[in-house]
């Protein structure tokens, strides 16, 4: 059962007087527990297609079907409310609250988007702060961090409501190589534990070597998908 | 709920020095507005206590058609007996009433054999007098208050022209109703000093004396003043004494009646209402103030705050809670402006108090400003402050609850 | 021609200074007309108010000359006794219930009304006015008279004397600068004996008393030479015994 299905996916944008296909036409589909990556040159639409996934924005033609939802029919509460529910997030910039500690990070979408009762709640970040390797930090601030302990920080506030999909826009991309290993090595651990579908776009090659997926896309279109190995066409 | 309130102080924390300065503009316009209020009200309740506590009374009751007249003091505008103790049944009847006191006025002259000069009297009954405008013994500057028959309190300003003391032997003269002169010997008991307003230059004597010299048979009575137990409830009582005092009516079916409180016979009234005004304005620039400054600073926030919204946005944060999220932080910045301004306003009024600042009024010098903390005051103030705080977040909150989360992520 | 002129400009001056020195002779004339300068007098006053009310009152009056004028109420009963002296320039008024007598100006009134104490207590025009300007209307002289100095009552006067009987016809008080006080009719001519022959009747009103009327009626003038000891603060109560 597809998690994910794009049909005749299309995306434009006005920018000051042109009109910019960002997505012109995408078909696709991404099963449950997919290690995914979105691949290509800056422009080629990656940051659209997640986007459009993650409910953040709706999509100006064809269909795209999330968790069995058509998410172009999602209001603004209805899609903040299944972002909730049904996605976490990674972002290139790690985007901590700087004001809360990391646990207080990881928390936040279990106090403030899916509540939980506290005993819970203490539970389930000390399990994942444990597996993500930043349990004896759980007091500090993000500016006290290094960025690999933010983004493993990241990841763990990302799956603390137990969502079906992560998606992670260039996660590496601040990162240097060690670090950016370890993360994806992280990723896919909680992948296997969780269950969770991974998308993340990058334009990294070598990190591209880790994906069991591979969606190439230029100039908003999809030129190839593959599975681990190489890549075939379309 | 409490999270979000955790959060809006910690971030407020976060620009600690906007945060600072918001909070001290806040508090310094608190300050201004809970010293001033305390100071106008005390210098208010001072003056008009002044004047009717130690001249007008509280209200005062008149036979219809007096006060058009009253430059004149008219003789022919008096209260019969019979009107008289109509009015005291209805003055009696009211729980309202602390006391009430009758006077005949009445103009003339006063002479010391070499010099003649136009006066103006208040005729009055000292027990019943003391009562209801208890001040007035505090105005006799020489001699005694209590008058016995066959005395006469002197104003200051003749007294000083003519040279008069206590003891002195005076002639008061005064044009009957009639139209004849009557004359009779006095005897300085006192000088009284001048009150702010009209009837403050009047000399005064007992109310035996004047039927007297006026040769007024049977007995009449110019004015009666009213004393409340509570003057807070004035409107109240006035409106009650209207309505009671209305329906006496004459054969013609006109009323027999005119009844006004102080504020329609001092000029003062006009003063207290001005400043009243002043205060109004001073409230509003506050409002002002807070309400600027905290929209800047909420501004500002949501601004450098972008790319945070879109994430917090991105991972399912409701438009509504983000909303409350800055509204809160607004209230902080306004609820510690408030605080802070509470504490420092009650600081400078007790300073106030201890400096003892005197000011002058009409003739008289020497009254000190007691300005009080009002809780009801400082109550409503406050409200305001933060009623205001909430108001001024809400523009900015909403643009940032309304922010698209795509768009939001991309800013720096 | 210049001589022409001379003497047409010096008959012109002395034509001028002829009617001036007519209209001061004119003022003593009226003045005599008017009252003999040591006299006993019985006078009415009345004071009528806008609503038709009348008070009455009756005055007995002795004067020597210009500096010394005297007078006591005989009626009504409560201002039966009560006397007042005029000294010169200084005026005084005696209330029997206060025993001694105090000391008033002539622009307040002893009796309420539009009379004040200076028309009560008068005396001779000539004595304190002197004669700006004479002109003619019909049949009377209009006589512009100024106060010799401020402590006269009034600072100017309008009389209008009758040509023929050189009595007052009408006369106008009023301010330095013209604004009118109360004005003065002189009415029914009398034969009070002796040689005196004059208005009997003198009816005032004023702008400033607007509604209100004061009538003051002559009976017995008669001529009568006074001890200067009646015009003194201790005879004041004795007035009376005069009669």
């Amino acid at each position: 059962m597809a998690i994910i299905s794009g049909t005749d996916l299309k995306k434009y944008y006005i920018a000051g007087e042109t009109r910019v296909e960002a997505l012109k036409g995408l078909n696709f589909t991404l099963e449950a527990g997919d290690f995914a990556a979105f691949v290509g040159p800056s422009g080629s639409g990656k940051t659209t297609l997640l986007s459009l996934i993650g409910c953040l924005d709706k999509p100006t033609g064809g269909l795209l079907e999330v968790c069995g939802a058509d998410v172009g029919k999602l209001d603004r509460k209805a899609g903040a409310r299944f972002r909730g529910e049904h996605i976490g997030f990674v972002f290139q910039d790690f985007n901590l609250i700087p004001v809360l500690t990391v646990y207080e990070n990881i928390e936040y979408p279990l106090m403030i988007v899916n509540p939980l009762p506290e005993d819970e709640r203490k539970k389930r970040i000390m399990a994942l702060l444990e597996e993500v390797g930043m349990a004896d930090q759980l007091n500090k601030y993000p500016d006290q961090l290094s960025g690999g302990q933010k983004q493993r920080v990241a990841v763990a506030r990302a799956l603390v409501t137990r969502p079906k999909i992560v998606l992670a826009d260039e996660p590496t991309a601040n990162l240097d190589h060690k670090t950016a290993y370890m993360i994806l090595e992280l990723m896919k651990k909680m992948r296997a534990e969780t269950g969770t579908t991974f998308i993340f776009s990058t334009h990294d090659q070598k990190i591209i070597g880790e994906a069991e997926r591979i969606f190439t896309l230029e100039d908003g279109e999809l030129i190839g998908t593959s599975r681990t190995g190489g890549s075939t066409n379309a | 709920m409490l999270k979000i309130f955790k959060m809006a102080v910690r971030n407020t924390h976060r620009y600690a020095r906007r945060s600072l300065l918001i909070v001290s503009l806040i508090a310094v316009g608190v300050v201004f507005v809970q010293v001033y209020m305390a100071a106008t009200n005390s210098y208010k309740n001072l003056i008009i206590s002044q004047i009717t506590d130690s001249m007008l009374g509280h209200i005062q009751v008149h036979r219809k058609g007096y006060l058009v007249s009253v430059e004149n003091v008219p003789l022919n505008m008096n209260l019969t007996a019979e009107q008289t103790a109509k009015a005291e049944a209805i003055l009696k009847a009211n729980p309202m009433v602390e006391s009430y006191s009758t006077r005949i006025k009445l103009g003339g002259m006063i002479s010391n054999f070499a010099e003649t000069t136009n006066i103006r009297l208040a005729a009055i009954d000292p027990d019943e007098e003391f009562k209801t405008v208890p001040l007035l013994p505090s105005r006799v500057l020489e001699g005694t208050s209590s008058l016995k028959p066959g005395e006469a309190l002197v104003p200051e300003l003749l007294a000083k022209g003519m040279k008069l003391k206590t003891g002195d032997t005076v002639v008061l003269v005064a044009t009957n109703k009639d139209g004849s002169v009557n004359g009779k010997q006095f005897t300085v008991g006192g000088i009284i000093e001048t009150a702010p307003g009209p009837g403050g230059r009047d000399g005064y004597i007992l109310l035996a004396d004047a039927m007297e010299l006026l040769r007024m048979d049977p007995p009449e009575v110019s004015e009666i003043a009213v004393r409340l137990k509570n003057f807070s409830k004035l409107e109240p009582a006035f409106t009650a004494f209207t309505k009671a005092f209305m329906q006496e009516k004459t054969k013609d079916g006109k009323p027999v009646f005119e009844i006004h409180t102080w504020e329609k016979l001092s000029p003062f009234s006009a003063i207290a209402k001005m400043i009243n005004m002043m205060t109004l304005m001073v409230k509003i620039m506050l409002v002002a103030i807070v309400l600027i400054g905290i929209m800047n600073v909420m501004m500002m926030s949501v601004y450098e705050r972008t790319r945070e919204i879109g994430t917090i946005a991105a991972i399912g944060t409701q438009p509504n809670t983000i909303l409350a999220m800055f509204m809160a932080e607004g209230l902080c910045l306004g609820a510690a402006g408030v605080l802070a301004g509470n504490i420092l306003s009650v600081a400078v009024i007790y300073g106030v108090r201890l400096m003892h600042v005197t000011f002058a009024f009409g003739m008289r010098e020497g009254f000190v400003l007691t300005p009080a903390v009002n809780p009801v005051d400082f109550s409503i103030i406050s409200a305001i402050v933060l009623a205001v705080a909430v108001f001024g977040s809400l523009q900015p909150a909403w643009k940032a609850s309304r922010l698209e989360p795509v768009k939001a992520l991309k800013s720096i | 021609m210049p001589k022409k002129l001379f003497i047409f400009s010096l008959l012109a001056f002395m034509a001028a200074a002829a009617h001036a020195v007519d209209g001061d002779a004119l003022l003593r004339e009226v003045d005599r007309n008017l009252e003999p300068p040591s006299y006993e007098m019985y006078r009415k006053l009345i004071n009528v108010e806008p609503d038709g009310r009348k008070k009455e009152f009756i005055l007995y009056m002795v004067r020597k000359g210009n500096e010394k004028v005297a007078g006591v109420f005989l009626s009504p009963a409560s201002d039966k006794g009560r006397g007042m002296l005029r000294l010169g320039d200084n005026m005084w008024l005696y209330i029997p219930n206060v025993g001694k007598p105090i000391r008033i100006t002539s622009l307040q009134s002893a009796t309420g009304g539009v009379f004040n104490n200076a028309d009560i207590l008068k005396i001779d025009f000539g004595a304190e006015y002197a004669v700006e300007k004479m002109e003619e209307q019909g049949d009377e002289h209009v006589l512009h008279v100024k106060a010799k100095n401020k402590t006269v009552a009034y600072d100017r006067l309008n009389i209008w004397v009758d040509k023929e009987q050189k009595l007052p016809v009408k006369l106008e008080c009023l301010t330095e600068k013209g604004m009118l006080i109360k004005t003065l009719y002189y009415k029914e001519i009398k034969d009070f004996g002796d040689g005196i022959v004059r208005p009997s009747v003198i009816e005032t009103d004023s702008p400033l008393y607007k509604g209100y009327k004061s009538v003051m009626i002559f009976s017995k003038i008669k001529k009568r030479d006074l001890k200067d000891e009646v015009f003194t603060l201790t005879f004041m109560s004795k007035v009376d015994t005069l009669r």
